[in-house]
């Protein structure tokens, strides 16, 4: 008999685990703003929100995880193991739709913008639904997971345009958070173990300047291994971190891209609006860009690449790898974050010390320059960075052009709204597969000779 | 002896390299092929493309007749994988994963799974991302066996193994081998292994299959020719590798015969003396 739970539950990837992680913790900053402020209206709106944008983040992650299933060679052997994954996938896509009306007629009385954002998720979840069906197996999660990443944002624009920017930029704050918090629970015991392991393997002099790395992970190299053990098995390890360095690398390096993407528009067409707030705001997104934008490509470059690289090069990635590679940065950055996005969401609270715009232009600059430049120095030494810097560039028209839509989205009528939802949704997958034919990107399902040298 | 798959011509070219190049060969019933080469040589790009998982770009594989991108429910039921990476699922226990997989396959004896699971004293109720490196490889070999495959394929299997594990896992493949009807390839990098188990060897070498051979009848067709001293001589019909060891030179040679030996007398300086070699010497001739 076959088992669709365990199906389910192997899609399920530690993102309901990390939702429900931060749905309580956010819960509760609510339920304290609304104790004080006595704003109960505000507190719902926001509460219900926060709660909409994370469902959007968890069918984000979903059809990612289930892509990988789906792709899984042992799973691609079995006798009808394939069509009880993309089962559950349509499963999925049909829980999605009945989540978000319950949602819109709870928390906004399904107003029009909601109405917009309902059918440009259903249409995304559709259109997802349809890969799972027809994509050929190897592709599936490729494009499943650029997809769903690159979209569902775009399309939640046109709604979000309709809300105070103060609100907007808290909103977005926390959506990384969310982000943030699922790649620490999910990618970086192991990816990190793994690059370790692969490290001291073949460099056994290197094993000493970890051992207080290596006692965070629970990691106690093997004695036994000989010299074809530890080849093999480097090679194993790095094979095994191609997705999770990806997701981790698109995480903290896309949707930061993206949401400053839309501070920016945002500022462009609401000028009016109030920033008093948004300085502060801005810290968020700045400090998970900058940790994005450079840790996360040296952290894949190194995982990748670090078989090739010598000299003073060397010294960088060891001391990057001692600055970042603990839990304690990154939970410490984490909570940062957190504090930092429920304090900004404190009504009544002013921030005017800092001459706000010009901070914010200031710090957005830093961090737009920092990531291009980070990604184009290291697009120059690995092929993983280069991916990024694609992802990202093919995913500003995509942004713009959604934009164009929320702009004239009241005066639009429904279904060119639709249909342009639609297109964009297919745009966004062949911008990705041209780009994967133009970089011969196979790393995702094996490593090439030509990839990793020995 | 019914041939269970056929290689016709395999190339593979990735990035402008040729990974594999022009591999034919065949999998009969009861053989136990070993894989042999270097990292890169192709040999996970040969079983990738053998079982499906990579398109081939020119050439032909049959796996029971059919093609290994669209096989049937009863073809797929009969093979056996082992990934060289990870494919277990990390959120699973290891017995619900095993649970997950015996539903897909009418054959999953769940006694065999549980005497391997106490044999090699694997903690199926820990969640898999918790495992050990080596107790995850040893799920992955379960999962494999546990439906007595026809077609057993293992890509790297003891890599992650300790010697005790690999020695009782070696044993289990020997025991598959004794079905007339079953047939496994496995590839490694250790020589030992292969030694122990395999009747056939595929070695690898820059993505051509350059030995492929049953293993007893390696001594007769592989041979080292050594010379005192450092001699002048035209390359044999049938040289593999030329080595000048210590001042004196070493010459490997596929297909030693009567008619090769007086070539070499006719045109060598000194005598020369036949050496038979052991399946590590020939990884270490051609490879070294």
């Amino acid at each position: 008999m076959i088992r669709f739970d365990l199906v389910w539950r192997s899609m399920n990837n530690g993102s309901t685990l990390s939702m429900l992680i931060a749905l309580i913790v956010i819960g509760s900053g609510l339920i304290l703003i609304s104790i004080f402020t006595q704003d109960h209206e505000q507190t719902l709106r926001v509460g219900g929100t926060i709660g909409a944008l994370m469902l959007a983040t968890h069918t984000i992650f979903l059809p990612l995880t289930a892509g990988r299933v789906l792709a899984n060679p042992k799973l691609q052997l079995a006798p009808q193991a394939q069509p009880s994954i993309r089962l559950c996938v349509l499963a999925l896509v049909v829980l999605n739709a009945i989540v978000w009306p319950v949602i819109g007629v709870a928390v906004f009385k399904l107003n029009y913008p909601f109405i917009v954002l309902l059918t440009a998720c259903w249409l995304s979840m559709i259109t997802l639904a349809l890969i799972a069906v027809a994509a050929p197996k190897n592709t599936f999660g490729i494009v499943m997971y650029f997809s769903s990443v690159g979209i569902i944002p775009s399309l939640l624009l046109p709604w979000l345009l309709t809300l105070p920017i103060n609100l907007l930029v808290g909103l977005s704050s926390l959506l990384l958070v969310i982000a943030i918090a699922y790649c620490l629970i999910t990618d970086s015991r192991y990816s990190n173990a793994n690059l370790l392991r692969s490290r001291q393997l073949l460099n056994p002099s290197s094993t000493k300047n970890f051992r207080w790395v290596e006692r965070l992970f629970d990691y106690s190299p093997s004695d036994t291994f000989d010299n074809d053990d530890k080849r093999n098995y480097a090679m194993l390890s790095m094979q095994n971190s191609g997705p999770e360095s990806k997701l981790m690398a698109t995480m903290l390096l896309g949707v930061p891209a993206a949401i400053v993407l839309i501070h920016f528009i945002v500022l462009i067409f609401k000028p009016e609006e109030s920033l008093n707030r948004v300085p502060l705001l801005a810290i968020v997104p700045a400090l998970c860009g900058i940790y994005g934008a450079i840790i996360a490509p040296l952290v894949d470059n190194a995982r990748r690449m670090h078989l090739r690289i010598d000299g003073d090069r060397n010294k960088l990635f060891t001391l990057i790898d001692k600055l970042v590679f603990t839990k304690v940065v990154k939970w410490l950055l984490a909570a940062g974050v957190m504090v930092l996005t429920l304090i900004a969401l404190l009504p009544n609270i002013s921030f005017t010390l800092l001459d706000s715009a010009k901070i914010y232009a200031t710090v957005m600059f830093i961090y737009i320059a920092a990531t291009y430049i980070a990604l184009y120095i290291f697009s120059a030494t690995a092929r993983g960075p280069k991916r990024y810097v694609v992802g990202t560039l093919l995913y500003i028209p995509l942004m713009f052009g959604v934009f164009w839509l929320a702009k004239i989205a009241p005066q639009a009528d429904f279904i060119v709204l639709a249909s342009t939802c639609a297109a964009a949704t297919f745009t966004a997958i062949i911008f990705r597969k041209l780009a994967r034919k133009v970089f011969a990107n196979k790393a995702l399902l094996y490593v090439s000779p030509k990839t990793v040298h020995l | 002896m019914t041939k269970l798959a056929t290689i016709d011509h395999l190339t593979q070219t990735f990035d402008g390299t040729d990974v594999l190049k022009g591999i034919t060969t065949n999998i009969n019933e009861g053989d136990v092929i070993g894989v042999l080469g270097l990292n890169g040589a192709g040999k996970s790009t040969l079983i990738e493309t053998l079982l499906g998982f990579i398109p081939a770009q020119q050439g032909d594989i049959k796996l029971f007749g059919e093609s290994p991108l669209n096989m049937s429910l009863e073809s797929k039921s009969k093979i056996g994988y082992v990934a060289q990476e990870d494919e277990l699922l990390p959120n699973l226990t290891g017995h619900q994963y095993l649970s997950l997989l015996s539903g897909y396959y009418a054959d999953w004896n769940k006694e065999v799974c549980d005497k391997l699971i106490n044999d090699w004293q694997v903690d199926a109720n820990k969640r898999i991302s918790k495992l050990s490196v080596g107790q995850r490889q040893k799920l992955s070999i379960i999962a494999s066996m546990a439906y007595n495959p026809q077609l057993l394929v293992l890509d790297e299997p003891v890599a992650s193994l300790d010697p005790v594990a690999r020695r009782e896992f070696l044993q289990t493949i020997a025991g598959i081998a004794c079905e007339p009807t079953n047939a496994v390839v496995f590839s490694t990098h250790i020589v030992t292994d292969l030694e122990r188990v395999a009747s056939r060897l595929w070695m690898i070498k820059d993505g051509e299959l350059i030995f492929d051979t049953y293993i007893d009848e390696l001594a007769d067709q592989v041979s080292v020719i050594e010379f005192d001293g450092a001699i002048s001589l035209p390359k044999l019909p049938g040289e593999l590798s030329r080595k000048h060891p210590l001042g004196n030179t070493r010459i490997c040679v596929q297909g030693y015969n009567q008619s090769l030996a007086q070539h070499i007398d006719a045109n060598a300086s000194v005598k020369h003396q036949r050496i038979p070699v052991s399946l590590e010497d020939l990884m270490l001739e051609i490879h070294a």
